[in-house]
């Protein structure tokens, strides 16, 4: 009797052991009716779907999607844009507890576009050629593969813009409309001299200046990579002349973007602007915004420019594909969906139609009554188009290392753009650096 | 002469003690030696993690024979380390010399007072660093603000020689105890006679510290010191945590391990990141080999 109970308690061990190194599976039950009709009614579609994404704004269309389709339920891990890739890779090449739909942050987009993990959405059931008529350009061409496939959308727009506050810039520069404020911010050097009256009254002009990278890196008039070869664009060395003199006169406040001290910078009594895209706008600046309300402002840099933003696709394989592309479409290509989401949150959304309509409505109480909608329209109209690689997210990170340490004076010039073109040839050691 | 029947039942309980082993073997050879032999495995491939695997043979291991990244990021960790090593040695012998030969009110909680800091994970570790030091507002430089120290605020992390310190100043805070205190238990083991011995002929509490004590716990010694290399040499967490894996300023404080993690996850050379383990590998074995004979003496009187 002894005996079989250690045998039964040595075999329960065992098998104990083998089930919890067994892999987790993840992927979601089917019901949904695939196979079916391509339409259905939204009351029909029913299942689960899986999101994996790097933000947490596509959890809020996720009330109003169930409104029009109550029997899909959404699923959605926020996994950190840091481990993003980390994260799917193996995923991916397992083909194991892969969602149904992930996002693409702007640094690796690309090479998800180009990696083909996502689907084609000009193909039946998707049709996307529909709706990317009133898709601002740039937003479809970024989630175009070499080949013309679509492949990912946003529900998203970043065009660029310098978010300044009203009382300082009265203070010290005698107006805070944003027309006259951005004819003072015309050019690098009048932004410097903008700086230095405001830094005479004790005020910081930037958060930090690696803000204005975001502004130098779309007017780039070659993109980093040019078959195959690193390409060092003149936008980027005046990048570097400017970080060094605001690091050297003290016009920002020395930390880095995202840190808690730069996020806490809205409320200051001592920054003047963030030189963000629209999506700097919600989640930096509304959130924060406290005792500083109505004492916003946005206005034009020296350059219109575009930077960031969210892409998102179904995988190839999924199994939930048309319920996967119902939510794709309500947050990306439905103009009653997004101009709900951006009411609410003042988010500058990715149709035209959308955003025309929403420059109508009223300003927002954050910017004084200014209306960024109307604003952002404006800038659609000037910036030059993407030159996004699948290799920026490493280039840049290389590049802003270099800079930071020619900034605060570590290093020469020449010697940052050396070990810039160092770092870059380890990181992509297929790539021909001079 | 046995009987048949006793025969099989010491082979009965043969089977059993096998049996209870089993589980302990078959998980080390999936989640141990599998993924060892395959990262060897991988270190001959070209992989992107998504595109199918190419085969490269040895063009991996003469990228890494002449990649001074690579050697640079030996340095770094080998300079945390031993900028770690010997502070860390040192206090944990002087505090286990208090420990054991005074009596100190309260000392098993001044142990696990020390060993405290063992226990916080390494990763909140680094960001709670981070916050103390990075920019113009953080919290020291609030401090040295409204003290007027002059110079206030300094920009902490652009020097590379104080951000590799802070790592090796973190790493021992977090380790000093659990050396304490596994030098306490070597201690102990000695046997007392000795020092009484010691005591008769005249010897000082510090002759007997250093002549007597010492090299009895030589093997205590030993096996901190290579466990210690062998973690050291791994150092990722910390470093990567406070410096969100950039390694800055001017990758004072890349440790192997983080250029190893970038190679793989942010430049999808999972290949290169392989032959890079490899690399760390060899370079570990061969420490752990030069630390254990040096600190073995010839003439074994003192090995167990």
């Amino acid at each position: 009797m002894k005996k079989f109970l250690a045998l039964l308690l040595a075999t329960a061990m065992t098998l104990s052991l083998a089930a919890c190194g067994a892999p987790s599976s993840g992927t979601s039950t089917v019901s949904s009716t695939a196979a079916s009709a391509s339409s259905a009614t939204p009351e029909e579609l029913s299942g689960t779907i899986e999101i994996w994404s790097s933000g947490e704004e596509l959890g809020r269309f996720v009330e109003g999607f169930n409104k029009v389709y109550p029997n899909v339920k959404v699923n959605i891990t926020v996994v950190p844009n840091a481990d993003f890739i980390a994260k799917l890779t193996p995923v991916l090449s397992s083909g194991q507890g892969v969602p149904d739909i992930f996002t693409g942050e702007s640094d690796y987009v690309k090479y998800l576009v180009e990696s083909g993990y996502w689907d084609d959405l000009r193909a039946d059931p998707y049709d996307v050629e529909q709706y990317t008529g009133d898709i601002w350009d740039y937003v479809t061409s970024v989630g175009t593969d070499t080949s013309g496939a679509v492949r990912a959308l946003s529900w998203q727009a970043s065009p660029g813009s310098v978010m300044y506050r009203r009382d300082m810039a009265k203070e010290v520069l005698g107006t805070d409309d944003p027309t006259e404020v951005g004819a003072m911010l015309s050019s690098n050097d009048a932004m410097l001299d903008v700086a230095a009256k405001l830094k005479e009254k004790g005020i910081k002009m930037f958060a930090s200046w690696q803000d204005i990278m975001n502004m130098q890196f779309s007017n780039r008039k070659q993109p980093w990579v040019v078959d195959n070869k690193l390409v060092i664009d003149d936008s980027m060395l005046s990048f570097m002349d400017m970080a060094k003199k605001i690091a050297e006169n003290g016009y920002d406040l020395n930390v880095d973007p995202w840190a808690p001290e730069w996020s806490a910078a809205v409320e200051s009594t001592d920054t003047f602007c963030y030189v963000l895209p629209s999506w700097g706008y919600q989640f930096v600046i509304k959130p924060a915004a406290d005792t500083t309300k109505g004492q916003w402002a946005m206005c034009q840099g020296p350059v219109p420019y575009v930077k960031g933003g969210t892409w998102l696709g179904i995988y190839k394989d999924s199994p939930n594909k048309q319920l996967a592309w119902a939510f794709m479409k309500y947050c990306c290509c439905d103009s009653e969906a997004q101009q709900a989401y951006a009411k609410e949150y003042g988010e500058y959304v990715s149709l035209k139609s959308a955003d025309k309509a929403l420059a109508e409505g009223a300003g927002e109480d954050v910017l004084g009554g200014q209306n960024p909608f109307a604003f952002y329209n404006e800038q659609m109209t000037k910036i030059p188009s993407d030159l996004m690689t699948t290799y920026d997210g490493q280039i840049n990170t290389a590049f802003l290392s270099a800079t930071k340490a020619y900034a605060s004076g570590q290093v020469s010039k020449d010697e940052a753009i050396k070990t810039f073109k160092e770092d870059v040839a380890t990181a992509y050691p297929d790539l021909t650096v001079e | 002469m046995e009987t048949a029947h006793r025969r099989k039942r010491r082979m009965d309980r043969g089977v059993w003690g096998y049996l209870f082993v089993l589980p302990f073997f078959v998980v080390f050879l999936i989640f141990g030696l599998y993924p060892i032999l395959y990262t060897l495995f991988l270190s001959f491939y070209k992989w992107d993690g998504l595109a199918p695997a190419s085969a490269v043979g040895l063009q991996n291991f003469a990228r890494l024979v002449t990649d001074k990244t690579f050697y640079l990021s030996v340095f770094n960790t080998f300079r945390i380390w031993v900028v770690n090593f010997i502070p860390q040695m040192l206090s944990a012998l002087l505090l286990s010399a208090i420990f054991t030969f005074n009596k100190i009110r309260g000392m098993k909680f001044f142990r696990a007072a020390y060993y405290l800091p063992n226990l916080i994970t390494a990763a909140s570790v680094g960001l709670l660093f981070n916050l103390f030091f990075n920019g113009d507002k953080s919290l020291v430089n609030h401090i040295l603000v409204a003290l007027n120290i002059p110079g206030a605020p300094f920009s902490f992390f652009n020097s590379g020689a104080f951000t590799s310190g802070l790592v090796s100043y973190i790493q021992w805070w977090m380790w000093f105890g659990y050396t304490t205190v596994i030098i306490m238990a070597g201690i102990t083991a000695v046997d007392t006679a000795v020092y009484d011995a010691a005591l008769v002929d005249g010897a000082t509490k510090w002759q007997t510290y250093c002549r007597i004590t010492l090299p009895l716990i030589r093997p205590t010694l030993i096996y901190m010191t290579i466990t210690s290399i062998i973690g050291g040499m791994q150092l990722f967490d910390v470093p990567a945590t406070l410096t969100n894996t950039a390694g800055d300023p001017r990758k004072a404080t890349l440790t192997t391990a983080m250029y190893l993690y970038n190679q793989g996850f942010k430049s999808h050379n999972y290949g290169y990141a392989a032959v890079i383990s490899v690399g760390l590998l060899l370079i570990i074995a061969l420490l752990s080999a030069l630390a254990f004979m040096a600190m073995q003496r010839k003439g074994g009187a003192y090995d167990d």
